[in-house]
């Protein structure tokens, strides 16, 4: 980090400093001692430590501070952070680390740093406090980050092998290690790769023995454009993105409700690859799908579904500090965004710059702005004010349904609120509304006030709040009111004051509030009428912290005329429309009555209305928020510790020049999804193509598919991937024929066997001179073992989800399921067996790539689960009569394994039937065996 | 997963002869991190503990109500707090900071004098055995985050969890057993997470018997029992071992082989496993010195025998979890009082019990919540959360027994005395256990990740 202007030093005499000998003389018999025996050990010269940046052995030291500014304001201990940490009220800001200081010691710090922090020590600073910097325009000519290329097509020895371009760029580097690529794959397995590649199911017995009998590049062909354009091509490349993205169905983090929606944007991504959407209108959907202009009812669907993205991720929600949340969640969605569409561990950077990639704190916090203003959390979920929801909206479809579902999603947030303010309310004191007027925020009414001097009781007046005010006469003794304000979040809040009018009232009345950041001043007019309600006046906005102060003083000092001390509101501004809304209807006695509803009813109502909405036609989608603005760099990234405001924008190490101008009031995820798409983002191209390629061949060009950065393990042939990205682009991001190119490629056909010189050249195939044999995924074992049984229902899942409850915390069985495993439910904390055991996505992870895990358990499971042997008789039922035991035997190792059996295979199989048939019947018996080639490595493994 | 990762786990093994197959996967099971692990500092000092049970009071029991006796508490019971609060606690505990006192009596217990309240009359006893961390400090004010700092060493993101570090750094010393066991842990505030691998290669999660705090009478590892019977299971088995010898001599595919091997080790469980989960062969002065049959402490003293099996039988890290319901913001009387009467006699009985068979030498016990409790009151019987200050406590494994460390303000609120953050414990931990905790670390996604993160110092002052 770079040193921030020491602002506050302008109000210092650094020249100069001249303090009284008292002054010194304190610093002397009182501080120093402190000082060295409790600080210089991590912080002076001497012990040579300078932790956090900071010296305490030298006034320049505290003046100039460490990574988090100026340790001592000279007059102010309060904000000073000397005095802040020695207090030790503050779990990440506590000092010294082990050890509170007696307290005459704080005592001693604090009365120095208010008069004025006289420090006589004149050392220098040795040298300035600066981190090595960024070579940011470096870092934009490498590999990764640097624009589009066009390699030149390379010449090869063998320039008959290859089919594609794409086999020359392979070939070549074989050719330049002395190395030859391996067979071409027998029909057979390859047959079996593609359907499992491409569908996540196998092959048929007929559809096997088609193309064995006529294994020509035209059939072969013909078979790929087939596949393509199979529903299942969908349902397993759909499955890869979601890896990505992160889904799940459940919040899995603290609390692990369930995500009713999720299911939409589920099948959306499936529906995405099977209709080929364009790559770039697929990412900028994702990002600001709810904030993109649309032509039609369908592309506004897709949209908002396509926007469930952002809100998808794992929170904490039971996060009390509201803001730590909102920033948590940013920082969850900042570095999903990173990981899955630049490679980048963008997340890194939220504390200090990215110690190894071309990331600064500031990229980190210009893009947490995005999302820091970008609503996703809110209100409370079980009515519980500490447990928060998340935000949904209306789906487009036909009237009146789709206002009708409109109405009830802004009721859910409305009751939500006013759950919210109520306990609020009812634990911090203040009131919520008088005479039935919806009022918002919290109102403190005249007996709330700490009062002084002469104040008059009265109920006079009509126009009042609550039972009554109290009155300052003109010319009795000075009076004033203190109000000190709880708020409930932090914010900017309109501040009013309650009274009624007349020209009798006084006016140049002052008034105090102190806010966080400063104390305001102010004069007010009681003559005048008041604008809300006729009760109360708008005294101006000011930024409150929850917790902090919030204090309103209004004096009847040099005033003349009656002075009214009625109520006063503090109302967020975000609040304000709500409010205003909500008057007007209870003028024409339209009002919701929500507003009249206690904290039991609210409740009620509140889940009522979830209910309600599960099943309704509502995304998970987010929305720009009323407070987006710019945010503050978090000092290493803990929510109260602010540094500069940083302008919203993007990494610098990719944009072009100047990022845009974000207005307040706009998050900016729409010029993100547009500048991340931008033709000049070539890194997006080379990402997406790399995972493609990791898909069909085992191993990325980048093997670490979601690390592009120092610490990824780079391109292991550079050419290759700047060829299809670029090409990629030029096709306008069409992952079909993209995929259809690479199996078509010579490489993607060559056998997994390969000669030991080839083997101990390479033997990661970083070359990709022979196929990488690959386990069955846990969406592949279970659903092709339900395929072979004839179980498995073609039909598309919807919301499976709502079965399992309103959250996903219970075992979940999959046992009765048949629908492809895709469309189960996925919940956060809580893995089935099916999925877990072979190592399906953790879905609180971007996961470009599955680990493959061996462990015992998955053994158990296929053994003793009884699954298995269920599917297995089911599979025997689905035989033809009448066969042979010999023949029934290789008709299962072709339905099974894709090839017949072979002599000696056949007499162990018919041993193994005689041996069991003997306890049993043959039908089970056949049923075991079957069992055990479901469960075979061959079976499990793919040549 | 990250290429460099581990070696053991390079993600597409070449093929391999039948012999380096057999070599490899000698490094595929028992220690496969020692072995497989770049960075680790396994063993670098003396090993004080072999084994670690951790006795996990979820919802978070009240220091000042158990082992951090305050007189001045006592004293200025239905005081203001004389200080601020936390900042973070509800606005309300700004305006009400009213200060209350133990509904418990404290006395001074065995040679060590260590204060202990009348909630743990069993656990008194011991408190010579005992290592009282009156300073602790965590992070996190919702159990669901303060539940993740206490397990994985993070408050909200996703890490693996210390027993699956300590698989990781030390593997198994049982290859029929898993490395860590979690008996009946929570499924919720983070569930799976708190036992979890993370980024960690999936064999170092726990296996978990049991789920909330309960324990079926026949509980069992999953996927144990199996339907078919011994005899046509055997014969399977054989049938299955063939089929896959001639599939791995046609592919000589490494993972194959790792497979038939995982296989083997999975038959060798079943058999293995079941005796020590049974604790039925136990004596019954074994079982009533655990409170087994009684029907206050019958599932937690089951819970703790059964850690005691586990520890026996080589099992590197135990946890053993209450159900959520230490969260006394109200009721405090009554809630404590069932809570520790659950858990007071068999606590006990397992410091006993580890200790009359030599164990708890090697054995390092561990006791607490996510966090503790504040002195302000709550309602009018209740106490919220309190991370700033408050007391978990050690026994056996390489600690100073009957010893104090670190101390809250007067009135156990926060910490200020020899603080022991939850990353120095973590680091302690792992250096009793022969780890150090800035060397134990796992590349993924780009950097080196440890339990704890950037922080941890460890405690050597409570070290024997």
């Amino acid at each position: 980090m770079t040193i921030r202007a020491p602002i506050l030093l302008a109000a210092l005499n650094l020249s100069c400093p001249a303090f009284g000998e008292d002054g010194s003389a304190f610093f002397e018999n009182r501080v120093r001692p402190i000082l060295v025996e409790h600080c210089y050990k991590c912080h002076s010269e001497q012990a040579g430590e300078r932790k956090g940046g900071l010296w305490l052995d030298r006034r320049k030291g505290w003046q100039i501070g460490g990574e988090s500014g100026p340790a001592v304001l000279p007059g102010d201990p309060d904000a000073s952070l000397v005095v802040q940490s020695v207090r030790y009220l503050d779990e990440t800001l506590q000092m010294p680390p082990k050890n509170r200081l007696p307290s005459e010691a704080v005592k001693t710090l604090e009365q120095w740093v208010a008069m004025g922090a006289p420090d006589p020590r004149d050392a220098a600073l040795a040298r300035a406090v600066r981190r090595q910097g960024i070579d940011i325009a470096a870092a934009k000519t490498t590999w990764a980050f640097r624009p589009h290329q066009s390699p030149i097509i390379p010449k090869v020895r063998d320039g008959d092998w290859a089919r594609d371009p794409i086999d020359r760029f392979v070939l070549h580097d074989l050719e330049r290690a002395n190395l030859k690529p391996a067979a071409d794959a027998a029909p057979a397995p390859l047959l079996r790769r593609l359907f499992f590649d491409l569908t996540g199911l196998p092959p048929t017995r007929g559809e096997l023995l088609n193309y064995t009998e006529n294994p020509s590049p035209a059939n072969y062909a013909r078979i790929v454009d087939d596949l393509l354009s199979r529903a299942s091509f969908g349902e397993r490349w759909g499955r890869h993105w979601l890896d990505v993205a992160r889904y799940s169905d459940s919040n899995g983090g603290d609390r692990n409700f369930t995500y009713y929606q999720a299911w939409r944007y589920r099948n959306y991504v499936i529906d995405s690859f099977n209709r080929d959407r364009p790559f770039y209108e697929f990412v900028r959907q994702q990002l600001a799908g709810d904030l993109m202009p649309f032509y039609s009812d369908q592309e506004r669907h897709d949209q908002l579904v396509a926007s469930t993205f952002v809100s998808l991720g794992p929170k904490m929600l039971t996060e009390r500090d509201k803001e730590k949340l909102r920033l948590d969640t940013a920082d969850e969605q900042v570095d999903t965004v990173g990981r899955a569409f630049l490679g980048l561990t963008l997340g890194c950077a939220r504390c200090h710059d990215h110690k190894f990639d071309p990331v600064s704190q500031e990229d980190y916090y210009a893009l947490a702005g995005i999302f820091r203003s970008t609503q996703v959390v809110l209100g409370t979920r079980n009515g519980c004010v500490n447990v928060a929801s998340w935000i949904e909206q209306a789906l487009p479809g036909p009237e009146p349904q789709r206002a009708d579902t409109e109405a009830k999603v802004a009721r859910l947030e409305l009751a939500m609120r006013l759950t919210v303010e109520q306990q609020f309310k009812q634990k911090a004191g203040g009131k919520m509304s008088a005479d039935k007027l919806p009022l918002g925020g919290v109102i403190y009414d005249e007996a709330d006030a700490e009062l002084t001097g002469t104040w008059r009781k009265s109920s006079l007046n009509g126009k009042r709040f609550g039972d009554g005010y109290v009155v300052h006469d003109p010319d009795t003794e000075p009076s004033r009111a203190v109000f000190r304000a709880s708020l409930p979040e932090n914010g900017v809040y309109e501040v009013r004051i309650a009274h009624s009018s007349d020209r009798n009232r006084a006016r140049e009345i002052p008034v105090t509030v102190e806010a966080r950041d400063k104390i305001h001043h102010l004069k007010f007019d009681q003559t005048k009428t008041p604008d809300v309600a006729g009760l109360f006046q708008t005294l101006g906005r000011f930024d409150f912290e929850k917790g902090g102060r919030a204090n309103l003083i209004i004096e009847s000092d040099g005033t003349r005329g009656y002075l009214i001390l009625d109520a006063v509101q503090f109302i967020a501004v975000k609040d304000i429309d709500r409010e205003t809304k909500a008057l007007a209807d209870a003028m024409d006695g339209s009002l919701d009555p929500l507003f009249s509803m206690n904290e039991g009813e609210l409740k009620k109502e509140l889940s009522r209305l979830i209910r309600e909405l599960k099943t309704a036609d509502v995304a998970m989608a987010p929305r720009d928020a009323a407070d987006a603005a710019d945010i503050h760099l978090r000092i290493r990234g803990e929510t109260g510790r602010l540094g500069a405001l940083i302008p919203r924008g993007f990494p610098e190490v990719i944009t072009d020049e100047h990022s845009p101008t974000i207005q307040d009031g706009q998050s900016g995820r729409l010029q993100l999804a547009q500048w991340i798409t931008a033709p000049e983002n070539a890194l997006l191209d080379r990402v997406m193509v790399n995972r493609v390629w990791h898909h069909l061949f085992g191993r990325g060009i980048v093997a670490s598919v979601d690390n592009f950065g120092t610490l990824g393990s780079g391109p292991s042939n550079l050419d290759l991937l700047d060829y299809l990205s670029t090409r990629f682009r030029e096709t306008g991001g069409s992952v079909k024929p993209l995929i259809r190119d690479l199996v078509l490629s010579h490489t993607y056909r060559l056998g997994a066997d390969a000669p030991k010189s080839l083997l101990d050249a390479d033997p990661e195939n970083k070359l990709f001179g022979r196929h990488s044999r690959r386990r069955l995924s846990a969406e592949e074992i279970r659903d092709s073992v339900l395929f072979l049984s004839g179980k498995l229902s073609p039909s598309i899942g919807t919301a499976t989800s709502a079965k399992f409850g309103e959250d996903l915390d219970k075992p979940m069985s999959f046992s009765k399921e048949t629908l492809r495993t895709v469309y189960l439910p996925i919940a956060r904390n809580n893995p089935v067996a099916e999925l877990d055991l072979f190592d399906a996505a953790n879905p609180d992870l971007v996961s470009g790539s599955r680990a493959t895990t061996t462990v015992p358990t998955q053994s158990l499971y296929l053994l003793n689960n009884n699954f298995f042997l269920e599917q297995a008789r089911s599979l025997n039922r689905r035989s033809p009569e009448q066969l042979t035991g010999e023949q029934r035997v290789n008709w299962l190792y072709e339905s099974v394994l894709n090839r017949p059996a072979q002599y000696i295979e056949t007499q162990r199989a018919l041993e193994f039937i005689e041996t069991l048939k003997a306890g049993g019947s043959e039908t089970e018996a056949f049923a075991h065996l079957t069992h055990l080639l479901l469960v075979s490595t061959e079976f499990l493994f793919l040549d | 997963m990250n290429p460099a990762s581990t070696a053991c786990n390079s993600f597409d093994p070449p093929a391999l002869t039948r012999r380096d197959a057999l070599k490899r996967a000698a490094c595929g099971f028992g220690s496969l991190a020692i072995a497989g692990m770049a960075n680790a500092g396994a063993s670098h000092h003396r090993v004080r503990a072999k084994r670690v049970i951790m006795l996990f009071m979820h919802g978070g029991p009240s220091q000042v109500d158990t082992f951090d006796f305050k007189p001045e508490l006592q004293r200025r019971h239905g005081q203001r707090l004389p200080f601020a609060p936390a900042k973070n606690l509800d606005p309300t505990a700004t305006r009400q900071a009213t200060l209350l006192g133990s509904p418990w009596e404290f006395q001074q217990h065995g040679q060590s004098g260590l204060w202990c309240s009348e909630l743990f009359p069993h656990v008194a006893r011991r408190m010579d055995d005992i290592c009282v961390l009156r300073s602790m400090q965590s992070k996190g004010q919702s159990h669901g985050q303060a539940v993740c700092m206490l397990h994985t060493g993070t408050d909200n993101f996703i890490r693996p969890s210390v027993g699956a570090w300590v698989s990781y750094g030390l593997g198994k010393t049982n290859e029929n057993l898993p490395a860590f066991v979690s008996i009946s842990p929570s499924a919720s505030h983070g569930g799976p997470r708190n036992y979890g691998p993370a980024f960690l290669p999936a064999e170092h999660q726990a296996t978990t018997i049991g789920a909330n705090g309960r324990l079926e009478n026949n509980a069992n590892f999953r996927f144990l029992d199996s339907a078919t019977s011994a005899d046509v299971q055997g014969q399977k088995l054989d049938f299955l071992r063939q089929m896959n010898e001639d599939h791995l001599n046609r592919t000589r595919h490494a993972p194959v082989e790792g497979m038939i091997r995982s296989m083997e080790l999975a038959f060798r469980m079943q058999t293995a496993a079941p005796p020590v989960i049974d604790i039925g062969n136990e004596p019954d002065s074994i079982r009533e010195l655990y409170g087994i049959g009684e029907k206050a402490t019958d599932t937690y003293g089951r819970q703790c025998l059964m850690a005691r099996r586990f520890a026996e039988a080589g099992v590197r890290y135990i946890q053993v979890s209450t159900p959520n319901v230490w969260d006394q913001h109200g009721n405090l009387k009554a809630g404590h009082e069932k809570n520790a009467m659950a858990v007071d006699q068999p606590i006990a009985a397992l410091l006993t019990d580890l200790k009359q068979r030599g164990l708890l030498d090697d054995t390092l016990v561990v006791w607490g919540g996510e966090f503790g409790r504040t002195p302000i009151v709550q309602g009018s019987n209740g106490r919220d959360h309190n991370p700033q200050g408050y007391t978990m406590w050690l026994a056996g494994g390489g600690v100073k027994p009957g010893l104090a460390w670190g101390e809250t303000d007067e009135f156990g609120y926060y910490s200020v005395k020899d603080k022991v953050h939850m990353h120095d414990l973590h680091a302690t931990l792992l250096h009793l256990m022969g780890l150090d905790h800035l060397r134990l670390t796992y590349r993924y996604a780009g950097r080196d990740f440890r339990l704890t993160d950037v922080a941890g110092h460890v405690v050597n002052g409570i070290i024997s």
